[in-house]
């Protein structure tokens, strides 16, 4: 853990030096808007116990480019799982439990990229996490709250505009759409509650839809 | 609504036909196909059709309600079973909902027309006949609009509520033994006049030409306009007003859509059929029925009505109802009733059976509940359910026919137990159709089925005992629960009771109404800031427990007393508050005296 930590923190001061080295491209995109899906493989070790599934995760993320090479995004996800609880009484696990995680994470991501024409862009990113929580159970109190943690990220974007030139071209005369990539990502996250017994991190592989404007 | 799927390529009837047709291309040999039976949609199967040279090819309509726009073609008909229970809607309401574009000799019949902005467009077409149709658009449609080179017979139609009932391009379309009711424009335009004859016209805003031999009246009697009935009355104006010759009992025909020779001849279906055991009152096993009376003059009529079949049977639902036992097995189904609205089932002999004990195969406790699953038992037609501390005769619960339950209001932490049995109870099942005074005695589809419990129930045996304890259920992982950000920061501990109640008001009250969850998400979105502020800022405590304590009082009240103490405080409080304004103003009326004085 203090490993990741101290790349994560490495990565972040290499970035932020970059920032004020780096001269403006040629005239490129200021934003950009991705939407994703993706798996939860959550760093809970009993969560198979409990849950029947790792959860399906749903993401926005939105990014203002620094650079052509660099931004600062705030992404924010969203899981639900169903599963049951303990019951110690009984000495089994029973009743319904939906657990929802919504990670919001504030990134600085590095893009690999050269020219507007590059087809495949590689891509890194690390940042702080927030995770809030909550549990429902019928009949009884919700539980809710959050976890403060860090992630860092990386992935492969393809461009896609070259495949429609014509469409390309048109949604970005009438929508102002510059770039559209397509996505794989990995992302490990971790939020620690209490003295780092939990943690309601993991890691998470996602595809996903990348819109420069 | 009918979903529309694939098309299947060949049918039975279709293939077999085409065959014959190869072999012997002389012939004219005329198919029917059915939707959905062959086909899933109206267009599938016109589309199959339409290359079919031969003229008279029906498309079928069962009973249902069709969501599409159709593009007819020449030489088919498309014909509903029954217009009363075959809608034909627009799927794209700005499109009419059947085009007839260059077509010759294709007819449209028997359907109901109830949605969209337009019916029937024929353009550029001949020989097309519109017959025995229900339309029934609204106030912003047209039904029938056909142009100046169309020739359309539009004959036999029921024109109810619509904006336009029909619009013609010339004189070549006829308007025939229709009635129009209650459109805001009957027939247009004026300066077309020919070719119009034996109409009813009934409280139309503007009837335009009247034609012929035009029935003119204030209410066309309808059965049921809520009941979408248009069949006729006996006293209406309409009936036996047209030229030609009922289809339905032979005679005069009756001007509208259950007139003339291609009328659908099924009387509208029973409804509102009502069944109870009467077994006490008669003496004898019997249930007695009563529906509302069909009230179609063919069924009602003072000298020649028709009358009522009741169907029934023992143990099965649905049809065929092949019931043998009433009146000591000798008034098998169906039985003739005759023109009446009620009747008992008389004598019947409930089957009588022991069913076998259920199993209870699993339980799942969660807090204050217990799950009940147990084996299903093949005659069984409900189930109970015996539960208690101590014996589980304590308390019983039927549960109907199911095969798991979930027993509420339990103490959580406390052992109990639980056994089930099964119980049998001989059920009949029930239905009505009314038939017309003709020859033919035209029966109605089935009403809606009801059913009846008849006789002692037969219980089993207890299933074995089980055991289960209610208790909370904790979710994995373990985690604090942050709620009440605010109110944990001011009073200083999770666990202050001043913040308990907030979160029993936030659980009991706001999570239970839309606009509750919203100011929790609302809260919890944004109260975690003001509660770091407020642990870093302690002076602020004592000011914010103080602004806290009307929302705690309130949240107490709403959740810790009942009703009627809350109704009395609420009194007290308007009571005290009306006092408290009047002596207020009653200072403020004198104060000008008392400062004089």
């Amino acid at each position: 853990m203090a490993l990741t930590r101290g790349v994560l923190l490495s990565f972040l001061g290499l970035c932020l030096c970059s920032v004020s080295a780096l001269a403006s491209d040629e005239k490129s995109p200021q934003w950009d808007l991705e939407l994703k899906v993706g798996q939860l493989q959550p760093a809970l070790d009993q969560w198979d116990t409990y849950y029947a599934n790792d959860p399906v995760v749903l993401g926005v993320a939105a990014a203002y480019k620094l650079t052509r090479m660099f931004s600062v995004g705030l992404a924010v996800n969203s899981s639900t799982s169903n599963g049951q609880g303990d019951l110690p009484l009984n000495q089994t696990i029973g009743g319904d439990v939906a657990f929802s995680l919504r990670p919001v994470n504030l990134s600085l991501n590095l893009r690999l990229i050269r020219n507007e024409h590059q087809h495949w862009v590689p891509y890194l990113g690390a940042g702080l996490s927030r995770v809030y929580y909550r549990q429902e159970v019928p009949r009884q109190a919700n539980v809710e709250g959050s976890v403060d943690g860090y992630h860092y990220k990386f992935g492969l974007q393809y461009l896609l505009d070259d495949w429609d030139r014509r469409s390309a071209d048109n949604a970005k005369r009438k929508m102002g759409l510059d770039n559209t990539y397509v996505f794989v990502e990995f992302m490990s996250m971790s939020a620690e509650q209490g003295q780092g017994s939990l943690d309601l991190g993991g890691q998470l592989i996602s595809l996903g839809v990348l819109l420069e404007m | 609504m009918i979903v529309v799927k694939k098309q299947m390529p060949f049918n039975r009837l279709f293939l077999p036909a085409l065959l014959l047709n190869f072999f012997c291309s002389s012939s004219v040999l005329a198919l029917s196909v059915g939707v959905p039976g062959d086909y899933d949609t109206i267009q599938a199967a016109i589309d199959a059709l339409k290359n079919d040279s031969n003229l008279g090819d029906t498309v079928l309509l069962e009973r249902g309600v069709y969501t599409e726009n159709v593009e007819l073609a020449t030489g088919i008909t498309v014909q509903g079973v029954e217009a009363k229970e075959t809608y034909l809607k627009a799927d794209v309401s700005t499109t009419p909902v059947v085009s007839v574009v260059n077509v010759s000799d294709a007819v449209i019949r028997n359907l109901t027309f109830d949605s969209g902005t337009q019916a029937i467009e024929v353009v550029n077409s001949s020989g097309v006949m519109v017959a025995n149709n229900i339309f029934r658009l609204g106030s912003s449609a047209k039904a029938v609009v056909t142009d100046d080179l169309s020739s359309v017979d539009i004959i036999h139609n029921t024109f109810y509520s619509n904006n336009t009932a029909v619009e013609r391009g010339s004189e070549l379309s006829v308007i025939n033994y229709n009635i129009f009711s209650n459109n805001s424009l009957a027939i247009t335009p004026d300066n077309f006049t020919q070719a119009i004859d034996a109409n009813c016209l009934v409280n139309n805003t503007v009837n335009g030409p009247n034609g012929t031999n035009g029935v003119t009246s204030n209410d066309a009697q309808f059965v049921s306009i809520v009941q979408r009935d248009f069949h006729l009355q006996q006293a209406s104006p309409c009936i036996d007003a047209a030229l030609g010759t009922d289809v339905i009992d032979d005679t005069t025909a009756d001007i509208g859509a259950y007139g003339g020779a291609l009328a659908d001849v099924y009387p509208a279906k029973v409804n509102s059929v009502t069944g109870s055991d009467s077994s006490a009152e008669i003496g004898q096993p019997s249930i007695t029925l009563a529906w509302a009376a069909n009230n179609g003059h063919r069924i009602t009529h003072d000298t020649t009505p028709g009358g009522y079949k009741v169907y029934y049977d023992s143990d099965q639902s649905g049809a065929p109802y092949d019931g043998l036992d009433a009146l000591g097995a000798s008034e098998a189904s169906p039985i003739d009733v005759g023109n009446v609205t009620s009747y008992v089932v008389s004598d019947l002999s409930p089957i009588t059976s022991q069913p076998g004990m259920p199993v209870i195969t699993g339980t799942a406790p969660s807090s204050a509940t217990v799950e009940l699953h147990w084996s299903a038992v093949t005659n069984a037609t409900s189930y109970r359910i015996y539960y208690g501390l101590n014996d589980v005769s304590e308390h019983q619960i039927n549960v109907g026919n199911v095969t798991n339950y979930a027993v509420s209001n339990l103490v959580d932490g406390a052992t109990y137990q639980f056994a089930v049995s099964a119980t049998y109870q001989a059920r009949y099942y029930f239905s009505v159709t009314a038939y017309d005074s003709s020859a033919n005695q035209n029966e109605s589809q089935y009403s809606s089925e009801v059913n009846v419990a008849l006789g002692d129930a037969e219980e089993s045996a207890l299933s074995a005992i089980v055991t289960a304890i209610p208790e909370p259920v904790s979710p994995y992982p373990t985690l604090p629960d942050e709620g009440c950000f605010i109110a944990t920061a001011a009073f200083g501990y999770y666990d202050a009771p001043q913040v308990q109640i907030l979160r029993d008001f936030r659980d009991e009250v706001l999570l239970n109404n839309a606009v509750g969850r919203a100011f929790v998400d609302w809260y919890y979105a944004s109260s975690p800031s003001a509660a770091v502020y407020l642990n870093q800022n302690e002076q602020w405590k004592p000011w914010v427990q103080a602004a806290l304590f009307p929302l705690i009082i309130v949240a107490w009240v709403t959740t810790q007393l009942a009703w009627p103490v809350q109704l009395m405080l609420l009194v007290l409080i308007g009571y005290g508050l009306a006092k408290w304004r009047k002596r207020r103003i009653k200072d403020y009326a004198f104060k000008p005296l008392r400062r004089a004085l």
